[in-house]
Formats: structure tokens, C-alpha cells, sequence
């Protein structure tokens, strides 16, 4: 379970201090997937970076419960920050970012490769589900958008994390892969047991989720809930 | 005025965008200031020292056309002959005499080297019509003529200006009356006249005096020679016709341009220089073409909507030419000042070389700055010319494209067939050159060829040496295929760059492989040529064989007589005929050495050495005329063996000792062969005869440890250029590397993102680097073994005539290797550092 409680993050603007997160409190359970949208600068990529440990918030603990440990988020060290980047996220971004010199299959093999959670049949099958075995030794730049992302997808599950992080994955695609791809993504999550956060400004992706939260004036408010 | 707006307009925008683009900026500043200091530095030392050397000798005085020596060390040039000369009316006659000093201040030694005290008949001079022709025509003569006339009225001395500054920063004194306590080889030695200082090149590295105050400082000095002060005309060439036919046996008449010899050689040490200025130039043409390259593409997006609000392209490349026009003023003026400084910083260096190499005396140049401004500044702006073409064609092509095109296939073969073209054209031309040429300044120009087609060959093969690397690395080391799967994108964006850093690391091992060839064949043929225990350097005429016989020492005199022979002076020279001296001969060529040996010491046959055998093509078995050493009576002799004889300028022919006659041949150099009781023993007899020993009796192994370490100096400034050009080459590379690394942020932000460390991302970005280094390194050592062997075997033949076999050093090679890496390590890892400290939220919006 991913527990998020008084979460508080600001910036400096040149004449102010501007306050993006104010005391944001959700708590997502294991192997579910959430949706949240808001509109641009409400600081929706700002919780993402702060989940993903890539930034510090002002004050507020993240917890990740699994089921041997509890991960403080905000007291990790670097290495910490690093190891659990390795083993616990997943994370999707608007851009596809593949690295464009090795092919699809290495564009997986790595993060298991660094996680040391190398299972070469769990590629394969993860590969087939997403309906892209027979591109796996090509390079990314041969691939269409759609394509591209699916393999994000591929390489954000690749090591089984426990969280899953995807920042507008559908941004740069048309209306008919924005569906299959989203689709894909929800229900790969979910076959996984992996706990989902979309950010997303579609209705119709947020849809897709169990549960859908909007971001207001710096704290998440429920809109619908399936669970 | 639409167009004078547009200009306008584009010109702000440019100084605008200097904010963005502040590191490409100062590596181009930076390249043109390399390129013009260093080009200024070459320039100043080659033209102080050809200015010096020209007019050496020549002491202030107009029209020295030839002077009156003695043939041989026997019979010096007296005061009498002098006297004699001037009686039968030769008056154009001003007589010299000249010695080095070490001089004092107080207890201090001012001087490193010895310095050349000279003294001139001034009197002679001065009354001389020419003499006084050129005091109306020059102003700045006639201050000297003021000065000149002190000397023999005042207690006066001269010397260049930097000479005089040189001595006072040596007796670390800022009192400027330092030039009025200086005192002669000792501190209680003679007291130096007050030195006054003259601009004058000709003055060399000398103090230079009237004759009446040279011989009360010297009072055991002899006339060094005779000038011939003449009037141009066929009055002179009659005269000097006349005064040759009477000059008495013991003097000869040379010319002062007949020093053809020595311009020959220092021709050849400027040529060397020359070579490493113009390599100089070709890394920086490189550097500034890379540095370029990187601006416009930094400025790229500022030139686009440039082109989208409707400044033509014309505007654009002429402001932009006017920019690189303003920037290489501004270097070339900085540049300069520092070329000169930099040229006054290693001239000692320089003047101790070329004395050592070619018993040259060099002194202090006048340069005009601004002779010197337009050479840098035209060769610097042809240089940037050339620099500015392909980046030009590249924007052009780009502010003609309204998108990114794919890469094309077709046009990639095109590359590629079009540099295995240039590859094979310049190896085929460096082959036929090498084979067929004779000038040196074709030989340069293979030497170019050969680096210029390696470079071909490597930008041709990078990424497919960089494919194969990466598909050695096994699957499991992931992360390293992915770093150097990036170091082949990096490779393609910073080929000048890679190819700047190869031809310096080919000019490296070539010179560093060539000086170790050089260095070993030197040493072992010092090693065993200097076969006696002992040397005695002693120019009395005690005969001091029959000392040596009473100790039970084998003393051989080595003679020699310069003699002509095919319109050129070359030397006879004595060689002792004993078992330990047969064993000591190095040869380069001989048939059979036991039969050669019985042949030479006969009398049968003669050795020569290398310098005479490639300059006269002479080969074994061709039969020669020379005079007989002691009866000069011509005699046909046949060459049986070709000698090495490193560092001898001469054209040298080897007779036994025993045809040699004392009487007529000159000697200095005595071997001695003995044990260590016999020679002391040896010493004190001498010493009881006043024979100084302490400077003229040097031990053999104290010799050849002397020998290297001039060896060892005369290598120093090609050292020295070596790795400047090193530096300046991986300075521009690291440069590249980190500029070009911005693209390649995002792919590093998304491994980060992945969980991989900094440290491990820095040891990445690291690695990458001197991938790209180690595989131009690869690449660069057939190319520098290639240009080892043309500059021994080619190069070194035409211009001094001798080779030596070429070394291959694992070691040396390693050290290059090692020393290339190091300096790549140590100007890329900071800014790597820095980079990877910055925290990661400011880099991970690189991603979306």
C-alpha cells in the first residue's frame, strides 16, 4: 500500500513562494490503479517527481508498505532513492523515453538487468501481452508512437515493481492507441498486482481506473471510486 | 534600409545569444589564441635566430662579406699577420678576437652558459669609408657611431638589450648598475667594462668591445679572425681576388656566407620547428573548425527564426563573418603578446640547442610587431576561412530544410565511399612521395598525406570499431553496451574533434617513437664508439706520447684536416687502429667486417660515414679521389664500410692514425687506454707539466652521460610542442565531448530514472570518453609508427643525412598512451564531476 499523508512541496518563484502541494493526503492500496488529472501547474508531475524520489518535499511522509518492509520515501538517502528506483518503480513518461541505441528486447533486459530480476520468459510473456514480440530486436526510432509507448509500458513492468508512476503516457497519441494503450497499461497493472498512478488530462484514460482524484489547490479530491 | 534593419537586427540577436552560448564562444577564442601564440612563438624563434645567425660575426659592422681565418690550429692568425696585411694595403681588414667568460657579480655566477667576449679594432673600422656610408644613411647607426666612439675612448662594452636584462635578472638585482660589476671567470677576476645596450641582432649573444680593452681583459688571447669590411662591385671581388693570392700558407679567405653548410643544418632544426608549427596549425584549423561547428549549432535555433522573421541568409553568414574577422583581431593581438612572451621564455633553450647542435651562436632578434601582426593575422584568417566552409554549408543546408529529414541511407554510402577515396589517394600519394621525392618540403607534405588519410580511415571506421567493441561486451554488462552504443552517437557528432586529438596522438608517437630511435642508436653507438677510459681535450704543443708510453697508457692523437672534394669542405679523420677501436667501429653498411677492418688499417681501404655516403651517393665498393692526410697527394681509395656518425654536421672520411702527419693535421682530442692507476699516475705528470686537467681530461662514462644530456636538451622544445599540441587537441575534444554530451542528457536522465547511480553514470560518461580516445589512440599508433619511420628514413636522410634502425618501445608507447588518457582524464573530469552533481529534478525535465 502506498500511503501519502500531509504532503507539502513549494517552489521559489522569482518573487514568491509558491505552495503546490499543501498537506496532499491519499492512500492507494496494493495492485490498485488511481487517475489523476487537474489542470496544467497544479502539480500533478510535482507529486509523481516526489513519489519517484527524483525530488524532496518541503515536509509530509510517503510510505510504501509491502509485504516484508515499509519504505520511508522522504528519509531515503541517494543510494536508497537509487536502489528503490531500481526495484520498486516503474516509471512512464509523456515521451516514450526509450534509449534509442539498443533494441526493444534491451530496452527491457536493463531494468531487470539492474533490479537482478532477469526472468527471460516473464519478458517474453510481457512482450506478447502488449502485442509486440515480433518487434523486440528492432531499434525504438523503427517503431510508430503507439509502439513506442507500449514498450515504456514493457520496460516500466519489466523488473515487477511494486509501483507503477506514468506521467501523461498517452500525451503524444492519437485518440484510437491513446484507448488501447491506456487500456493495456490498466490492465497489465493490474494482471501484475502492481499498484497504478496515471496522470492524465483525458477523461476518457482516468476512466479506465479504479479510482479518479483531481488535483485542487494543492490537495487530491476523489471523484469516483470503483473499489 | 530593409536590408541595413535586418543587419542590424541579426547583429543584436547574435551578441544576444553570446549569453547562451558562453562555452562555445571561449573555446573558439580560446582555439584562435592557441593558434596565434603559438604561431607567433615559432615565428619570433625562428626569425631571432635566422636574423642572429645571418649576421653572425658581423658585430655592427656593414658589408662582412668574408673573413681571413687560420687553416688550422697549429699556426694561429698572429697580430703580425694582421700588421702584414694592412702594410700591403689591404685597409678593408678589421681584425677580432673573441673567447668565452663566465662572468661574476660580487660571488654570483650571472651566467649559465659561457658567454662570448669579443673584442673589435674599432679604430680600423671606424675609419672605414663604408663604415661612415652607413653612419649618413642611418639614424639609428649614428646613435651607435656615438656609442661606438665611447669604446675606445671611454671604458665602454656592448650588448643586446635582453642580454643586459638577462644578467640583471640573473644576479636577481634591481640595481641598474649592474652592468658596471660584473667581473671576469672569477669573483676577483678583471672588472668588465659598463655594458651600454644596442638593438642590434648582429651583436648575438656576445659583449662586445674595442680590441685594445679586449686584450687587457684577455691579455692571452689570439686574433679569432680577420673581416673583410668591402664596397659591393667588381672593384671588391678583384680585391678579394688579390688579397687571397697573398695571404700567407697558414690563413685562408672563406666567405661569411659559406657558413652554406651551417645554413643548411640550422635550416634542417627550423625546418623541425617549422613542422610542429604548421602541425600546430593544422590541430588548431581542427579545433576552430570543431569550435565553429558547435556555436552554429548552439546558435541554430536563434539563426532559424532568424530566417522566419525574414533576414536573409546573406545577412546571416556576413555578420557572422565579420564576428569570426573581429574575433581573430582580437586574438591575434593577445595572442602575440603572448607568442613573444612564450618565445622569450624558452630562447635560452633554443640558443642552447642550436649551440650545441651546430656550434652556432645565437643571440637576440629584432621583430617588428607589426610585420609579425600581419603574418599571424592573414595565416590565422586564411586558417578560420578555411574552418568557417563546411560548418557554413552545413547551416546553409539546414536553414534551407523546413524539417529533420531521416537519415539517408544513400547519402551515408556517398560519405563513405568518398572517404575510402581520400584514404586510398593519400596513402597512394604519401607511397609515391616517399619512394620518388627528394625535397623536404615534399616530404612534409607526405608526412601531411599520411595524417591526413589516417584521419580519413578513422573517421571512416570509428563506429564500426566502436560496433565491434560493443558486440564483444557481453549481454550481461548491459549498462557498458549502452554507453558505448552512445560513444558511436557521440563519434559521429565529434568527428573534427576526434580527428584533432588523432593527429596529435600521431604526431606523439611518430616524434616520441623517432627520438627513442634516435636516443638508443646514439646511445649504443656512443657506447661502443667511445671505446678508450679516458679523453683528453688539449690544444698545447707538449708532446705528451711519450708521458702516456712512461705510464703504460696507449694514447691515440686523433687527427683531422678539412679538406674539399666536390666543391664541398669535409673532414679527414684519424681513427686509432687498435684491437679495443675495431671492436668500437659501428657500421651501417659493410660487406665483411674482419676484411674491412684488414683493408682500413692497410691503408687499403676507407670508412665514411652516413652524412658523406647519402650526400655524394656514394655506396660500397666505388673507388674515390682524395688527398693523402699527411702528403695530399691524390689517391683513389675504395669505401669499405659506411659508418654511423650521429650528430657530426661533417662529411666525414675515416683514414688510420698512422697516415696521418702531426705537423700538418690539427688535433685537440687524445684517447686514452689505461687502468684507473695509470691514468692518475698520468695526471699528475701532466699537472707537473701546468696542463690544466680538471676541465680536459673526461672520463668516458662522464662523456657519454654528457653527450645524452645534450641530446636529451636538443629534444626538449619538440617535447615541449608535443604536448601542447596534445593538450590543445584533447582540450578541444573534451570540449566536444561535453558540449555534444547535452544531447545526450535525456538518455542519461532516463538511466538515472532507472535507479542508476551518479557514480555509476559518471563512471559511464567517463568511460565513454575515453572510449572515443582510446580507439583514435588505436588508430593513431600504425599511423605514428608509419611517421616515425618517414621522418628517419625519409625525412632525417634528406635533411641531416644519417639514419638509425626504428625502435619500437612497448613502452614508450604505453607511456603515450598513458600520458594521452591522463591529460583526456584530467580536463574531462571536472566538468563531469560538476555536471553530475547537479541535483537530478533540474535534469529530469529533460525527459518531458
Amino acid at each position: 500500500m502506498l500511503s501519502i499523508k500531509n504532503l507539502c512541496k513549494s517552489y521559489q518563484d522569482v518573487k514568491e513562494t509558491r505552495l503546490i502541494l499543501k498537506e496532499l493526503s491519499v492512500e492507494v492500496a496494493q495492485g490498485t490503479s488511481i487517475s489523476i488529472q487537474g489542470e496544467s501547474g497544479s502539480g500533478k508531475s510535482t507529486l509523481l517527481h516526489l513519489l519517484a524520489t527524483l525530488d524532496k518535499p518541503d515536509s509530509g511522509d510517503i510510505m510504501l508498505h509491502s509485504a516484508t518492509q515499509i519504505l520511508d520515501l522522504v528519509k531515503f538517502s541517494e543510494s536508497q532513492a537509487d536502489e528503490y528506483r531500481k526495484r520498486q518503480l516503474g516509471i512512464i513518461f509523456q515521451k516514450y523515453n526509450l534509449i534509442d541505441c539498443i533494441t526493444v528486447m534491451e530496452n527491457l533486459l536493463l531494468p531487470a538487468q539492474l533490479s537482478k530480476t532477469l526472468d527471460q520468459a516473464y519478458l517474453d510473456k510481457l512482450l506478447t501481452t502488449l502485442g509486440m514480440e515480433r518487434h523486440k530486436n528492432k531499434l525504438p526510432n523503427q517503431l510508430s508512437g503507439g509502439e513506442q509507448q507500449r514498450i515504456a509500458i514493457a520496460r516500466a513492468l519489466a523488473h515487477k515493481p511494486q509501483l507503477v508512476l506514468a506521467d501523461e503516457p498517452t500525451g503524444n497519441l492519437d485518440s484510437k492507441n491513446s484507448a488501447v494503450v491506456s487500456q493495456l497499461l490498466v490492465d497489465t497493472c493490474k494482471h501484475l498486482n502492481t499498484t497504478l498512478i496515471l496522470v492524465t488530462h483525458s477523461q476518457k484514460v482516468a476512466n479506465l481506473t479504479q479510482s479518479q482524484y483531481v488535483l485542487l489547490d494543492g490537495r487530491l479530491q476523489m471523484i469516483s471510486s470503483t473499489l | 534600409m530593409v536590408i541595413n534593419a535586418s543587419y542590424f537586427y541579426f547583429a543584436r540577436m547574435l551578441l544576444q545569444s553570446y549569453r547562451h552560448t558562453k562555452f562555445s564562444l571561449v573555446m573558439l577564442l580560446s582555439a584562435l589564441l592557441i593558434a596565434t601564440s603559438g604561431l607567433s612563438a615559432v615565428l619570433v624563434i625562428n626569425h631571432s635566430a635566422k636574423q642572429s645567425y645571418e649576421q653572425e660575426a658581423t658585430y655592427l659592422l656593414p658589408n662582412v662579406s668574408h673573413q681571413i681565418v687560420a687553416k688550422n690550429q697549429h699556426q694561429a692568425l698572429s697580430k703580425d699577420d694582421y700588421a702584414a696585411l694592412k702594410r700591403l694595403g689591404f685597409s678593408e681588414l678589421v681584425a677580432y678576437a673573441t673567447s668565452k667568460h663566465q662572468l661574476y657579480q660580487g660571488d654570483k655566477l650571472v651566467n649559465k652558459r659561457r658567454i662570448s667576449l669579443t673584442g673589435i679594432d674599432l679604430v680600423s673600422a671606424i675609419a672605414l669609408p663604408t663604415f661612415q656610408q652607413k653612419m649618413r644613411n642611418d639614424q639609428r647607426a649614428q646613435a651607435d657611431n656615438n656609442l661606438l666612439g665611447l669604446a675606445f675612448s671611454a671604458n665602454v662594452a656592448f650588448s643586446h638589450p635582453s642580454l643586459i636584462k638577462r644578467l640583471t635578472q640573473a644576479a636577481s638585482s634591481t640595481d641598474s648598475t649592474v652592468n658596471t660589476k660584473l667581473s671576469l671567470d672569477s669573483p676577483a677576476g678583471q672588472l668588465l667594462p659598463e655594458l651600454q645596450a644596442i638593438d642590434d641582432a648582429s651583436l648575438g649573444n656576445d659583449i662586445v668591445l674595442d680590441i685594445k680593452s679586449y686584450f687587457r681583459l684577455v691579455p692571452n688571447g689570439e686574433i679569432s679572425g680577420l673581416l673583410w669590411l668591402g664596397q659591393s662591385g667588381n672593384n671588391n671581388n678583384a680585391r678579394l681576388q688579390s688579397l687571397a693570392a697573398q695571404l700567407p700558407a697558414h690563413l685562408t679567405l672563406i666567405a661569411m656566407t659559406s657558413g652554406e653548410q651551417q645554413g643548411e643544418l640550422t635550416k634542417s632544426f627550423h625546418l623541425n620547428l617549422l613542422a610542429m608549427a604548421l602541425l600546430m596549425f593544422v590541430v588548431c584549423l581542427f579545433i576552430v573548425l570543431n569550435a565553429v561547428n558547435l556555436l552554429l549549432n548552439a546558435r541554430m535555433p536563434w539563426l532559424k527564426i532568424s530566417r522566419q522573421l525574414g533576414i536573409s541568409r546573406g545577412a546571416i553568414f556576413f555578420i557572422q563573418a565579420v564576428e569570426l574577422l573581429l574575433f581573430n583581431l582580437l586574438a591575434c593581438g593577445v595572442g602575440i603578446v603572448l607568442g613573444m612572451y612564450l618565445a622569450n621564455l624558452v630562447s635560452p633553450t633554443v640558443q642552447a640547442t642550436l649551440e650545441s647542435l651546430y656550434n652556432v651562436t645565437v643571440g637576440f632578434g629584432n621583430v617588428s610587431f607589426l610585420s609579425l601582426f600581419m603574418q599571424v593575422f592573414s595565416i590565422s584568417l586564411v586558417g578560420s576561412a578555411l574552418a568557417l566552409m563546411l560548418p557554413f554549408r552545413q547551416v546553409n543546408l539546414a536553414l534551407n530544410q523546413t524539417k529533420t529529414l531521416p537519415p539517408n541511407h544513400h547519402q551515408h554510402r556517398r560519405w563513405q565511399t568518398l572517404l575510402l577515396s581520400i584514404a586510398s589517394s593519400l596513402a597512394l600519394f604519401t607511397l609515391l612521395i616517399v619512394n620518388f621525392a627528394s625535397q623536404l618540403w615534399l616530404l612534409l607534405i607526405a608526412v601531411a598525406c599520411l595524417i591526413l588519410g589516417g584521419c580519413a580511415l578513422l573517421l571512416l571506421s570509428y563506429s564500426s570499431v566502436l560496433a565491434l567493441i560493443c558486440r564483444v561486451i557481453p549481454e550481461r554488462l548491459l549498462l557498458f553496451r549502452v554507453s558505448v552504443k552512445q560513444s558511436i552517437a557521440l563519434s559521429s557528432k565529434s568527428k573534427i574533434a576526434c580527428c584533432a586529438f588523432f593527429i596529435a596522438a600521431t604526431s606523439n608517437i611518430g616524434m616520441n617513437l623517432m627520438v627513442d630511435s634516435f636516443r638508443g642508436a646514439t646511445l649504443s653507438w656512443l657506447d661502443t664508439r667511445l671505446a678508450a677510459d679516458y679523453y683528453l681535450y688539449y690544444k698545447g704543443e707538449q708532446d705528451l706520447t711519450d708521458i702516456a708510453k712512461q705510464e703504460g697508457i696507449i694514447l691515440s692523437k686523433l687527427l683531422e684536416n678539412d679538406i674539399d672534394y666536390q666543391g664541398l669542405t669535409i673532414q679527414q679523420y684519424s681513427y686509432p687502429s687498435t684491437e679495443t677501436f675495431k671492436n668500437a667501429m659501428v657500421y651501417y653498411q659493410v660487406e665483411d667486417k674482419e676484411q674491412a677492418w684488414q683493408a682500413f688499417t692497410a691503408n687499403q681501404g676507407i670508412f665514411v660515414n652516413q652524412q658523406f655516403a647519402f650526400h655524394f651517393n656514394a655506396a660500397l665498393g666505388d673507388s674515390i679521389n682524395l688527398p693523402e692526410p699527411s702528403t695530399e697527394v691524390i689517391t683513389a681509395y675504395n669505401i669499405v664500410g659506411i659508418v654511423y656518425d650521429f650528430g657530426n654536421p661533417s662529411k666525414q672520411v675515416l683514414f688510420p692514425v698512422q697516415t696521418f702527419s702531426s705537423a700538418r693535421s690539427a688535433s685537440s682530442i687524445y684517447a686514452l687506454e689505461g687502468s684507473e692507476q695509470q691514468v692518475q699516475a698520468f695526471k699528475n705528470q701532466l699537472v707537473k707539466l701546468n696542463i690544466d686537467i680538471d676541465n680536459s681530461l673526461i672520463k668516458t662514462a662522464d662523456l657519454l652521460a654528457m653527450s645524452m644530456q645534450t641530446f636529451d636538451r636538443t629534444f626538449l622544445i619538440t617535447d615541449g610542442l608535443n604536448v601542447v599540441t596534445l593538450l590543445v587537441a584533447a582540450l578541444s575534444l573534451a570540449c566536444a565531448i561535453i558540449v555534444l554530451s547535452k544531447d545526450m542528457k535525456p538518455q542519461n536522465m532516463l538511466l538515472r530514472s532507472l535507479g542508476v547511480s551518479r557514480l555509476t553514470s559518471q563512471i559511464l560518461a567517463l568511460f565513454q570518453y575515453l572510449l572515443l580516445c582510446i580507439v583514435a589512440l588505436i588508430f593513431a599508433s600504425p599511423f605514428g609508427i608509419m611517421l616515425s619511420w618517414i621522418l628517419i628514413n625519409a625525412i632525417n636522410y634528406h635533411a641531416f643525412q644519417w639514419t638509425y634502425p626504428l625502435q619500437i618501445n612497448v613502452f614508450t608507447l604505453l607511456q603515450i598512451y598513458a600520458v594521452s588518457l591522463s591529460v583526456v582524464l584530467l580536463i574531462i573530469f571536472i566538468p563531469t564531476l560538476r555536471a553530475s552533481r547537479k541535483p537530478l529534478i533540474e535534469d529530469i525535465r529533460w525527459l518531458n
